[in-house]
This record gives C-alpha cells, sequence and structure tokens, in this order.
C-alpha cells in the first residue's frame, strides 16, 4: 500500500496541488496543498461538505482546470508537463462520471453517437468494431440494445447516469474520477448505480476515486477514505481505521451526524458538525479552528500538519492523539 | 427492478399541436411565412406570373399610369412595373438567402472561437467586430462595393454578407460562452475532443434555433442594404429589375407618377416585414 503523501508504485499520485481562484481582494484557495496517491485497483474516497473543494481537485486530476501549483503524476508522467497532443491520448487512461447524468450528455445526440465518440476521438478499431464495443458497454451497464437510437431526454436519471458510465467505460480506461455518481438520483436506483460500478471495477481492474460527501456511501465502496475542509486533506485512513477511530473532530463530527438505521433508536443529537459557517479560509491557521469544539491557543498561532497518527493514518490537528486501545 | 419502472420515454413534449392547429397559435410566425410565401411564389413563378418582359420599352409616352394592359404602371423607360417588380422578387431574395449565409459564415468563423477561446482571442476578435460596427452599415458597403472592381451578384451579397456579420459574430460568441460551461461539453473535453471537435459537434448544433433567428432578421436587413446601395447607385447594373434601383428611379418622379415609388416600396415592405416577423415568433419561443 502507498503511504498517503508519496509513494511510488502509484497509478495516480497528486502531488501538493492547489488551486486559487483570483477574485478582487477575496481570492478563494479552493484546493490548498493537496497530496495522495492511489495505487491500481484501488478505490480511494474524498468526502467533504459542499464548497470544499472536491469538484476542483477532481478536475485538477483530469487537467480539465489548470492548477495553480503542484503536480499530478499518472503512471509517473505529469500531466502538466506534457503537450496538447500527448495529454489528449492520455484522456483514453482516465475518465470520469459526472454528478448530473441530465447535463452532462448532449441533448442533441443519440445513445449510440453519445459511446462512439470517445472511440472516434481515439480512433480505435474499425467502423464494425466500434459497434460491436458500443453494444458490449451497453450490455455491461444493464440497458437493452433498442436505447441506442434513443436521445438521453428519453432516459430516467437512473438510467441515464448508466450511460455516463457506458461512456467512461467504452476506452476501457484504467481510472475513473468520479464526481458525486449517485448524489442525483433517487435513492432506491443509488444502489444499484454503485453496484453496478463495483461489479465493472472487479471486470476491468479499475481505479476509482469517489468524490462524495455522504460517508455511508464511502463506507461501503472505499478501501481509503480522505476528508476534506476547505481546500485541505484534514484526516486519511482505509476505510474501516476512519470509522473505527476517527481522530479529527471534523471527522468526529461528520460520523456523529450519520443517522442511525433503526430511526426508533434513540440517537445522541449533536449540532452541526463544528460552530456554524466561517468567512471561508484564510484567517485561521487551523481552517478547522472556528468551528472546532476543541480549539485551543494553539490552534490559532500555528498551522496543523499532516501528521501519521497510527499507520496509514494520517490527522492534520494539533490535539489528537493516537488512542491506546481502539474498539473495533 | 425499479429501474424498468421508470424506462418509459418522457411524456412531456410529446402532446404538441400539429399542422394546422400549431400554426394557428404562432398568429405572428403564420403571417411571416405567408408574406415570405407570397415574395417567394412571385420569385418562382416570375415568367408565367409577369404579363410582360421586364426588360421590354413600351412605346410612346413613359411613365404611364396604371391601366388594364399595364396593371400597375410602367417606369420612366416604358417597362411594365408589376413585371419587374415580381422578377426582382428573384433579385431580393436571392441577395437575402445568399448574403446571409456569407454573413453566417464568417460570423461562426470569428464568433465560435472568441466564445470558446476567451482571452486574447476574444479581445482580438471582439475588437474587430467593434471596429466594423463602428461604421454606419450603409456607409461601409458603399465604401466596400467602389473598393471591388466590378459589380454583379456576386459581388454585391458578398458586400452585403462583409457588412452583416458582425451581429452574428456577437450573438454566437454569446450563445458559444453559455454552452462553454455546459457539463457535456467537459464531458466531451475529458474525453479527449480537440476544440475543433467539441465545436463542430457539441457547440454548433446548439447553435441552430438562435442562428435561424438571427438568418431571418440579417435576412432583412440584407435586403433593405441591398435597397439602399441601388437607390445609391452602388447596386446591380442596369437594366436588372432590382427594387432599391426601381426606387432610387421613382424618386425623380416622385410628383407626376407616385405609383413609382410606392410599389417598390411595399414589396420590400412585405419581404422585410415578413422576415422580421418569424424572426420574433422565434426569438418569443426560445425560452
Amino acid at each position: 500500500m502507498s503511504r498517503a503523501p508519496g509513494g511510488s508504485s502509484s497509478l495516480l499520485q497528486v502531488d501538493r496541488l492547489s488551486k486559487r481562484y483570483p477574485g478582487r481582494g477575496n481570492a478563494i484557495l479552493a484546493v490548498d496543498d493537496v497530496s495522495f496517491a492511489l495505487s491500481a485497483g484501488e478505490t480511494f474516497g474524498l468526502v467533504g461538505e459542499s464548497g470544499c473543494g472536491k469538484s476542483t481537485l477532481a478536475r485538477c486530476v483530469l487537467n480539465l482546470i489548470r492548477p495553480t501549483a503542484g503536480r499530478v503524476l499518472f503512471d509517473g508522467r505529469n500531466l502538466f508537463d506534457l503537450p496538447g497532443g500527448e495529454m489528449r491520448a492520455l484522456r483514453r487512461e482516465m475518465q470520469i462520471i459526472f454528478q448530473d447524468p441530465y447535463s452532462s450528455l448532449d441533448p442533441r445526440m443519440t445513445v449510440r453517437a453519445t459511446l462512439l465518440e470517445p472511440l472516434e476521438i481515439h480512433r480505435v478499431g474499425s467502423h464494425a468494431t466500434r459497434e460491436a464495443r458500443v453494444q458490449e458497454v451497453l450490455a455491461q451497464v444493464g440497458l437493452p440494445e433498442s436505447a441506442l437510437r434513443k436521445y438521453p431526454h428519453e432516459f430516467s436519471g437512473g438510467q441515464r447516469q448508466r450511460l455516463g458510465i457506458a461512456r467512461a467505460l467504452a476506452l476501457a480506461p484504467r481510472l475513473i474520477v468520479a464526481d458525486e455518481p449517485v448524489s442525483a438520483l433517487d435513492l432506491s436506483i443509488r444502489a444499484q448505480i454503485l453496484n453496478l460500478m463495483q461489479d465493472l471495477q472487479e471486470a476491468y481492474g479499475l481505479t476509482y476515486l469517489l468524490i462524495a460527501h455522504d460517508l455511508t456511501i464511502v463506507r461501503h465502496f472505499c478501501h481509503r477514505v480522505a476528508v476534506m475542509f476547505q481546500g485541505q486533506i484534514v484526516e486519511s485512513a482505509p476505510t474501516d481505521e476512519l470509522f473505527a477511530c476517527p481522530l479529527h473532530p471534523y471527522t468526529q463530527a461528520l460520523l456523529r451526524a450519520i443517522p442511525p438505521p433503526d430511526p426508533d433508536q434513540p440517537r445522541k443529537r449533536s449540532g452541526p458538525a463544528g460552530r456554524g459557517e466561517t468567512d471561508g479560509p484564510g484567517e485561521w491557521p487551523c481552517r478547522f479552528a472556528p468551528r472546532c469544539p476543541l480549539a485551543e491557543e494553539i490552534c490559532r498561532r500555528e498551522a496543523p500538519a499532516l501528521r501519521e497518527l497510527r499507520p496509514e493514518h494520517w490527522v492534520r490537528c494539533h490535539l489528537a492523539e493516537a488512542p491506546l486501545i481502539v474498539l473495533q | 427492478m425499479a429501474a424498468q419502472l421508470f424506462s418509459g420515454p418522457m411524456t412531456s413534449r410529446a402532446r404538441q399541436p400539429r399542422g394546422a392547429a400549431w400554426l394557428a397559435a404562432r398568429p405572428l410566425l403564420a403571417t411571416g411565412l405567408l408574406l415570405l410565401c407570397v415574395v417567394v411564389g412571385a420569385a418562382v413563378f416570375a415568367p408565367w406570373l409577369a404579363p410582360h418582359s421586364p426588360l421590354t420599352q413600351a412605346r410612346g409616352d413613359a411613365p404611364l399610369p396604371p391601366s388594364t394592359h399595364f396593371p400597375l404602371g410602367t417606369d420612366s423607360l416604358g417597362r411594365d412595373l408589376l413585371s419587374r417588380l415580381l422578377f426582382g422578387a428573384r433579385y431580393s431574395l436571392a441577395i437575402g438567402g445568399c448574403a446571409t449565409l456569407v454573413a453566417l459564415a464568417i460570423g461562426l468563423l470569428v464568433g465560435l472561437p472568441a466564445g470558446y477561446f476567451g482571452g486574447m482571442v476574444d479581445g482580438a476578435l471582439m475588437r474587430l467586430v467593434d471596429v466594423v460596427m463602428a461604421f454606419p452599415s450603409i456607409l461601409l458597403a458603399v465604401a466596400l462595393a467602389a473598393v471591388l472592381p466590378y459589380r454583379n451578384l456576386g459581388t454585391v451579397l458578398l458586400v452585403i454578407g462583409l457588412v452583416n456579420w458582425t451581429t452574428v459574430a456577437r450573438v454566437v460568441r454569446g450563445e458559444t460562452l453559455a454552452l462553454r460551461e455546459q457539463a457535456f461539453v467537459e464531458a466531451a473535453r475529458a474525453l479527449g475532443a480537440g476544440p475543433g471537435r467539441v465545436l463542430l459537434r457539441h457547440i454548433a448544433p446548439h447553435l441552430a434555433p438562435t442562428l435561424l433567428t438571427v438568418a431571418s432578421l440579417s435576412a432583412g436587413t440584407a435586403i433593405l442594404l441591398d435597397a439602399g446601395l441601388s437607390y445609391l447607385g452602388m447596386g446591380l447594373p442596369q437594366p436588372t429589375p432590382s427594387w432599391g434601383d426601381m426606387l432610387r428611379e421613382a424618386q425623380r418622379w416622385y410628383r407626376a407618377a407616385p405609383w413609382l415609388a410606392v410599389w417598390p416600396g411595399v414589396a420590400v415592405l412585405i419581404t422585410v416585414g415578413g422576415l422580421n416577423m418569424i424572426a420574433f415568433d422565434l426569438q418569443r419561443r426560445r425560452r
């Protein structure tokens, strides 16, 4: 297993990535010095509240947005050093599934045209093999062949997301960035889509970078999880470890906010994650300090660094300490 | 299978009135199309409808007032006004249509990259548009027409297209700017599509409804501009029966033979009015 910052044998390595959106006097640091690595076949979850920069991060990882600083190494090659043509060729290996299955499919293109497009762009195979590939991926995402002649508006949300997955899958990529793939879908459809993604991971040996704001999805789907807060990773650990032993007060608050599976079970009500909204990053050395119930003097004085408190478990908090015993 | 429950096609846009009922619900479009049909009919069937050749001159006095032999009278050279109007429809429509195609082509060529790439490209291209727009269109058309070595249908519609493209470029740029942010455009980029493919396959097709509106307006402007050019003597050379040239001719006779000015004016009004009605209706329907 690769370690959170660094790691050498990884498929994807994000190295000190930052993205600043300039503004008049109030520039926004959407992504602030983020590093992590994914090894092949792994599912890495990235969770955080709305506006914490996770979608910006996803787009930087795919070089859809140019970051302000940092590197993204795919197979050891930095995406931002590649000339345009090579970058476009590399896109064959890395695909994205979008959050909104309604706006991410071109409404004027039939399903056939939509699924053929990636194959045409990368000039894969002959005309006949392309058609065969389109039918193959369509079957793999569980849609009938009659769908080929239809337009996106003729499908339900869940079916559209299947189309989005089929399009991402057509080129048989190695990495798929899934940007909240189920948060726009009905609860009843979510499990189907996630199961589909899991089946495809086994079939293709896919590596997933899953962006989510919902910890329950991450828990059943990811091998490792990183929690983002205002552009920074505040905690990252293997999934079981993180859920059993959350060390950052923000993660702890997020976990407390998950409703129990049994509605009759008495629930310890807790406030929102921390003490409410603040004016955004930049004012406190520790971003979470204004919302942190534990904040002390040091949190207002020094920025906390990521520390590996337990094996593979990194935390950005002055006050967090490794517990002596963890109850699994 | 919860997904199967929702598999039927969405029916929200299925119940739309068709044919006559659909047109009746859009009176402006219906009127515009009717007027345009009259002009197109006149242009197509001119050889059969026209009582005389548009070029033969009647002997004797000219211009003659309306009579049974010359339903709308004759012009100062003794040519039948009705026949000239009918044949003139051909020139006006050809100029309106072709000049608009020229304007659309240039407008797309400038507007698409300006909107898609933004930044320096956008700045440079839009300053060019500003420069062209700074001139009154008729003045620019006259200047361009004066520079060209000879004058025929081709050069006239080229001149009009070269004057008319700025509106198209601006509208296309604006729409492209909005479309660029659409998720399906980002999806195409994520697949590895280059700017050419994104613009042609994912942005241009979505411009069609807008372009239809702009085209109808632009065709009207082109016909007016042609009439203006002919009026100033910079249009098609004699003896081409063009409406603008007929108006210029009528100016000298406006007291003795006012019918000479009225009918070409009505013809221009019907054509441009019809096109504008279509354009307004289309514009209103676009959300």
